[in-house]
């Protein structure tokens, strides 16, 4: 019964306690051990305490893990999946009778011993009052709890710190403060109850606990709030940043830029400097206008009748070829080149057309240019004849 | 001097063969790749041709300006389909009366009318009066507002200062984010995401544009000389 209470009043101080253990982490060593002492004793079964001396234990070897359940030293009860306990006590109650003892050490019966702490059933029913006689492992243990709150708030997926061979639940594994509470809250309710028939019951209750897993799952790993509207915005701002990273690599000279005005700051000029730039150069277009329309006029006229009958020659010609992803003007341009070529546009106009063989095929490119391209022929064609 | 423009024209798709190289992230917005350029170029001869004939009478301002548009229309014809920018760019022009000739020519009647009945931004074109209308009523507001805060400011002045931090951080990108949008075309009706999306595609169709209308301007100049 006195333990029981004594959990009760552990978990409510658990925040206390965090709080405490926050404020001693930028002590020195010796600080903190004597500190850690100070707590252990007054709540020495709280629940964090439970989950990481428990990995420890798993962590080793499971005669020197056996060795240290014998000493007494510090509250082992561990947030281990419960329902195991129950089938294992359901199955075999010889071992339930042990933990109705609460003696401090095992007794000499090692198949039992062994048995148990297979199941870690132990770890569950004993809890001693005594104090850690040993500075150093509480030491160690209060130091661990403190990493994985660390590594939970910036890596979601971190496991806790030691690497547990035994298969846990993922209560264990979330290392989520409020799943151990609430597994040693049941634990204490059914030591309570004392009773092989409440074993059933109790089993259900921890059924419950699993099913509500996923939920405190989601808010122990980002510590934020888990409505749908929170998450989506969370969603949404993520991939804002992912196009923001986009922009920029494209934007040149924006990757040492932080901060989010500023490199908007920056897209918005290069954006700026593309359009002005468009507008010089269709200045300079214009200015040469002249000569364009003496360029193209010949090229009306040589290209008149042939323009559709070669772009069928050249898409068939290139359908056959496996085609080079990366230039692949270049290598036709030689060939074309002893044709008699009089002006650059009809020469331009010939690769275009042969070119429309690699815009059809589909796996280089993404939408049809095809189309619009016939599309915007058309009207040209069109007006030659008129 | 046809060499002269088969040196230009691998010039200018080997410099768009080497950031494809060089980001295999940009995957998908590198689709804007040397065919688009092709057709980006094939698209700005036509419609330089159609419109550079009539334009022996005209300025040389009326010309840079057909030359423009017509490039702003082979560009946004060339992105056509998957880009909600070049939609809106050729509703855009196609809402000027002295482009809408242009744009018409360009695309052929059909298309013409297929773009500007399908097009939901033409559709909410009176949402664009209304829009600036609402923009013109929060100015004024804003304004008197600061108006009527300025005799207060000095009381205010360092609680304004030390608590805003964050929503002046805000209040920049937001301010940020209107230039953008007004920079990009349609940008007005896009929120925040599908904005971003729209600026890297338009990003790199002006890269290409540009670079484009580049070579055609050297090879015209280059021209007579050979």
């Amino acid at each position: 019964m006195a333990h029981a209470t004594s959990a009760g009043a552990g978990s409510g101080n658990n925040e206390n306690y965090s709080k405490e253990m926050e404020e001693t982490f930028h002590f020195g060593d010796e600080i903190q051990s004597l500190m850690t002492e100070n707590l252990l004793h007054q709540n020495i079964d709280s629940s964090t305490e439970k989950g990481s001396s428990f990995t420890a234990l798993l962590g080793l070897p499971p005669s020197q893990a056996l060795e240290l359940l014998h000493t007494p030293e510090s509250g082992e009860s561990a947030p281990i999946s419960a329902a195991g306990i129950w089938r294992d006590r359901q199955r075999s109650e010889k071992p339930l009778t042990l933990s109705y003892v609460c003696c401090p050490t095992f007794p000499s019966n090692t198949a039992l011993v062994e048995r148990a702490a297979k199941f870690s059933i132990f770890a569950a029913a004993e809890e001693s009052p005594a104090s850690s006689s040993d500075p150093s492992n509480s030491s160690e243990n209060s130091l661990k709890p403190k990493t994985e709150r660390a590594d939970s708030d910036s890596n979601p997926n971190s496991s806790p710190a030691i690497a547990v061979p035994v298969p846990l639940s993922e209560t264990q594994r979330s290392g989520k403060r409020k799943e151990t509470e609430k597994s040693s809250k049941v634990k204490t309710a059914a030591k309570r109850s004392k009773n092989v028939d409440d074993g059933n019951s109790k089993t259900g209750e921890d059924g419950k606990g699993g099913e509500k897993l996923p939920y405190v799952h989601v808010r122990a790993r980002r510590g934020q709030a888990t409505d749908s509207h929170s998450l989506a915005e969370r969603a949404r701002r993520e991939k804002i940043n992912a196009r923001m990273k986009l922009l920029q690599e494209l934007v040149p000279g924006c990757n040492k830029i932080s901060g989010t005005a500023l490199v908007l700051d920056e897209i918005i000029n290069h954006v700026q400097s593309l359009q002005r730039q468009v507008e010089f150069l269709s200045m300079r277009l214009a200015a040469v206008n002249p000569r364009i329309d003496f360029g193209l006029d010949s090229f009306l006229s040589a290209e008149n009748g042939s323009l559709t009958a070669g772009n069928a020659i050249g898409s068939i010609a290139m359908e056959a070829l496996p085609w080079p992803e990366i230039q692949p003007g270049a290598g036709r341009h030689p060939q074309s080149q002893p044709e008699p070529q009089p002006l650059w546009p009809a020469h331009m106009m010939q690769t275009s057309g042969w070119e429309r063989g690699d815009m059809a095929d589909p796996s280089l490119f993404g939408y049809s240019t095809g189309n619009s391209a016939a599309v915007s022929l058309r009207p040209n064609q069109l007006k030659m004849e008129l | 001097m046809p060499n002269q423009s088969v040196f230009f024209l691998r010039l200018y798709f080997e410099s768009e063969a080497v950031p494809k190289l060089a980001s295999s992230r940009l995957q998908v917005a590198m689709q804007v790749t040397s065919t688009f350029k092709r057709d980006f170029l094939r698209k700005l001869l036509l419609g330089l041709q159609q419109n550079a004939i009539p334009s022996k009478s005209m300025s040389l301002i009326e010309r840079k300006r057909a030359v423009k548009v017509s490039s702003d229309v082979a560009l946004a014809a060339s992105r056509e389909g998957g880009a909600k920018w070049s939609r809106a760019l050729i509703t855009d022009l196609s809402k000027q009366e002295s482009s809408k000739t242009i744009v018409r020519n360009m695309l052929g009647t059909k298309e013409f009318h297929r773009l500007i009945i399908t097009n939901p931004i033409l559709t909410t074109y009176k949402k664009v009066q209304s829009g600036s209308m609402l923009k013109r009523s929060s100015l004024m507001r804003r304004m008197i507002r600061k108006r009527s805060a300025v005799p207060k400011k000095s009381s205010r002045s360092t609680t304004s200062t030390s608590v805003g931090a964050t929503t002046l951080a805000k209040r920049i990108q937001r301010r940020r984010t209107q230039i953008l949008k007004a920079l990009v075309p349609g940008g007005h009706y896009m929120d925040d995401l599908s904005l971003l999306d729209e600026t890297v595609d338009y990003v790199l169709c002006l890269k290409a544009q540009v670079d484009g209308m580049r070579y055609l301007a050297n090879v015209f100049e280059q021209q007579p000389r050979a």
